[in-house]
C-alpha cells in the first residue's frame, strides 16, 4: 500500500516535471514568436518612416551612376560585366498584346544576371518580388502619378503589360542598387516555362515543400522527378498564399530550377545541333526583350562554352528581411549590404 | 471608448487595385484582406473576398461578366469605360466629372445580412488598400453607381492615409466603386 503510494507520488512529480518543461517550452517559444514579431514590426515601421531611405527627386528617379563612393572609395563600373534583368511574369498567355495600365501582370521572378564577358561566367542576383522599393505608380489611364515605395512586383503591373513595364522595372531595380545601368532585359511569361522546360528534355528537380503535392499528385515530398511540360509552370509558381513569407521560399525554389535548368540546357544543346536559335523561337511570343536576337544567341553560347556549373554560391538573393506587414507581406532591403553586394558584382575600385 | 472600439472592429481592409484585373502586392499579411482578383495569380488575402463588418457581409463580385450582371446596359457600359480608362467627363454618369481621373479601375460590391445571402442597405464603413495611393492627387473620392437608386454618386472618404495606402470610405448598400482624383 505504501509502496504505490510512493509510486504513485513519484509518477505525480515525473508528471509535474513534464508538464512544467512543456510549459517553459511554450513560454519560450511564444516569447521568441512575440519578440520577432516585435522585430519586424518595428523593421517596418523604421522602412515606412524614412520612405525607403533615400532622399531624391521624382527627376532622379532611377538615374544610372557609372562610379559609385562608397565609404571613402570611388568605384567605377566593369565594362565587361553586363547586368541583365529578367523577369518572370504572372500571365497565363503569351506577351505580345498590351494590357492596361494596372493589369499588365505582375513580376513574380526578379533575377540581375552579372554576365561576365571576360571569363564567360555568370552570377545571379535574385532580388525578391515583395522588395519595398520605389516604383512608378500611375492611374489607370498609364499617367504618371509618382515614385513611391510599392512591392516591386508592381512596378511591371503599372506598364503596358510590353516594352514600358520592362522599363519602369528596370528604373525601379537600378534605383534599388544604387543606380545600377541595366544593359538589357528579358520579361517572360509563366506560360513559357513549359516550353523551356519541355525543350531540353524536362529539368529534374527535388520536391523540398510538402505544399506542392496539392498542385500536383507526382509532387512527393522529398521525391526527385522530371519536369515535364506544365508542371514547370507549377512547379516554379506554387506557393501558399495563406501563408506569411511564401514568396522567400518559392523564390529559393526558382533558384534550384535555374541551377538543374542550365545543366540540362547544356547537356541538351550537346546533342543538338542550332539548339539555343530553336529555343529562342519558340519563346519569342512570350518574351519581350530589348536585347536582339544576337546578342541572346552569343549570351547562350558563351555559357555553354563556359565551365561553369551554377552552384548555390553563383545565386545570390538580394540582402534584406522578409516582414509581416499591417496588409501584404513585405521585404525590407538591406541598402548597406546591397550595395556592397553591388559593387562586388558589378564594378572595380578606381584606381 | 466602446465605440472605438466597435469601429475598428467593424474596419475590414478591401484591397482596392488597378483596372479590371484587380490586383495588389504579393503575399497577405495579418489584417483581414478582401481582395477581387480575376486570376488565381492576384488572388490574395486570408480571407478571400469577402468580410463580415458587423451584421454586414461584404463580397467584391469576381468576373468581369459577373460584375455588371443585371445592371442597365447604360451602367454596364460606363463601367466598362471605366475600366479601359476613358475620360470620366465624356460618361454619362449625371454627375460633373470634369478633370477627374480614375485611380484603378472599378469594383462591383455587395452587401449582405451576415450569414445570409440577402441583399441589405446601411452604411457600411470599410477600409481600402490602393496601391497608388501617393500625395499630391489634389481631390480624391469615390465614384460609386449606388444599385439601390441607379445613380451615379461621388462619395467623400472618411480617411486616407498614403502612407499605409489605405482609404476609408462608407458605402450605403450595394453598388460599384472606383477610386477617382482631381488636381
Amino acid at each position: 500500500m505504501q509502496q504505490k503510494e510512493e509510486r504513485n507520488k513519484k509518477l505525480k512529480l515525473i508528471l509535474a516535471a513534464v508538464l512544467l518543461m512543456i510549459c517553459c517550452g511554450l513560454g519560450f517559444t511564444t516569447w521568441r514568436l512575440y519578440q520577432r514579431k516585435i522585430r519586424s514590426e518595428e523593421s517596418a515601421a523604421a522602412w515606412n518612416a524614412s520612405d525607403t531611405g533615400k532622399e531624391g527627386t521624382e527627376e532622379e528617379f532611377g538615374t544610372v551612376h557609372d562610379t559609385v563612393t562608397y565609404q571613402g572609395k570611388t568605384y567605377k563600373r566593369n565594362t565587361y560585366v553586363k547586368a541583365i534583368l529578367c523577369m518572370g511574369v504572372d500571365r497565363d498567355e503569351n506577351l505580345t498584346e498590351e494590357q492596361q495600365a494596372g493589369s499588365g501582370g505582375q513580376s513574380d521572378g526578379v533575377f540581375v544576371i552579372a554576365q561576365d564577358s571576360a571569363s564567360d561566367t555568370v552570377k545571379i542576383l535574385a532580388i525578391p518580388r515583395d522588395t519595398m522599393t520605389k516604383i512608378v505608380l500611375t492611374d489607370i489611364s498609364g499617367n504618371i502619378l509618382a515614385a513611391d515605395t510599392q512591392h516591386l512586383t508592381l512596378a511591371y503591373a503599372y506598364g503596358d503589360g510590353r516594352e514600358l513595364s520592362c522599363e519602369y522595372m528596370e528604373k525601379a531595380v537600378t534605383e534599388l542598387l544604387g543606380g545600377l545601368k541595366i544593359d538589357g532585359y528579358a520579361a517572360i511569361s509563366m506560360k513559357a516555362l513549359g516550353v523551356i522546360n519541355d525543350a531540353v528534355g524536362g529539368v529534374t528537380v527535388t520536391i523540398d515543400d510538402e505544399g506542392l503535392e496539392s498542385r500536383d499528385p507526382a509532387f512527393r515530398y522529398g521525391e526527385t522527378i522530371t519536369l515535364k511540360g506544365d508542371q514547370a509552370e507549377s512547379y516554379i509558381r506554387y506557393r501558399d498564399i495563406t501563408k506569411s513569407q511564401t514568396a522567400l521560399t518559392r523564390l529559393e525554389r526558382q533558384k534550384h530550377f535555374i541551377e538543374a535548368f542550365s545543366e540540362s540546357m547544356r547537356r541538351t544543346a550537346a546533342e543538338k545541333d542550332g539548339f539555343i536559335l530553336d529555343l529562342l523561337d519558340q519563346i519569342t511570343p512570350y518574351m519581350v526583350t530589348d536585347l536582339t536576337k544576337d546578342q541572346l544567341l552569343d549570351m547562350g553560347m558563351a555559357f555553354l562554352k563556359s565551365s561553369q556549373t551554377l552552384g548555390d554560391e553563383d545565386i545570390m538573393t538580394l540582402p534584406g528581411e522578409g516582414v509581416v506587414a499591417e496588409v501584404y507581406d513585405e521585404y525590407i532591403p538591406d541598402l548597406e549590404k546591397t550595395q556592397e553586394m553591388v559593387l562586388d558584382l558589378f564594378y572595380r575600385i578606381e584606381e | 471608448m466602446r465605440k472605438k472600439a466597435v469601429m475598428a472592429a467593424m474596419v475590414v481592409t478591401l484591397a482596392l487595385a488597378q483596372s479590371t484585373a484587380a490586383f495588389a502586392s504579393g503575399s497577405s499579411s495579418s489584417r483581414s484582406v478582401v481582395v477581387q482578383a480575376t486570376n488565381t495569380a492576384n488572388t490574395l488575402g486570408k480571407s478571400g473576398n469577402e468580410a463580415t463588418i458587423g451584421d454586414t457581409r461584404v463580397t467584391f463580385v469576381q468576373g468581369e461578366k459577373d460584375a455588371v450582371a443585371g445592371l442597365p446596359e447604360a451602367t454596364a457600359n460606363i463601367i466598362t469605360s471605366i475600366n479601359k480608362g476613358a475620360e470620366l467627363s465624356t460618361l454619362k454618369t449625371g454627375l460633373d466629372l470634369t478633370g477627374y481621373k480614375s485611380l484603378n479601375g472599378t469594383r462591383a460590391v455587395m452587401t449582405y445580412k451576415a450569414g445570409t445571402k440577402i441583399e441589405k442597405t446601411g452604411d457600411v464603413k470599410m477600409d481600402f488598400y490602393v496601391p497608388n495611393l501617393v500625395d499630391g492627387l489634389g481631390t480624391v473620392q469615390v465614384l460609386f453607381y449606388n444599385n439601390m437608386t441607379g445613380r451615379w454618386q461621388l462619395l467623400q472618404p472618411n480617411a486616407i492615409d498614403t502612407k499605409t495606402k489605405m482609404l476609408t470610405v462608407t458605402l450605403p448598400n450595394s453598388g460599384t466603386i472606383s477610386v477617382v482624383y482631381k488636381k
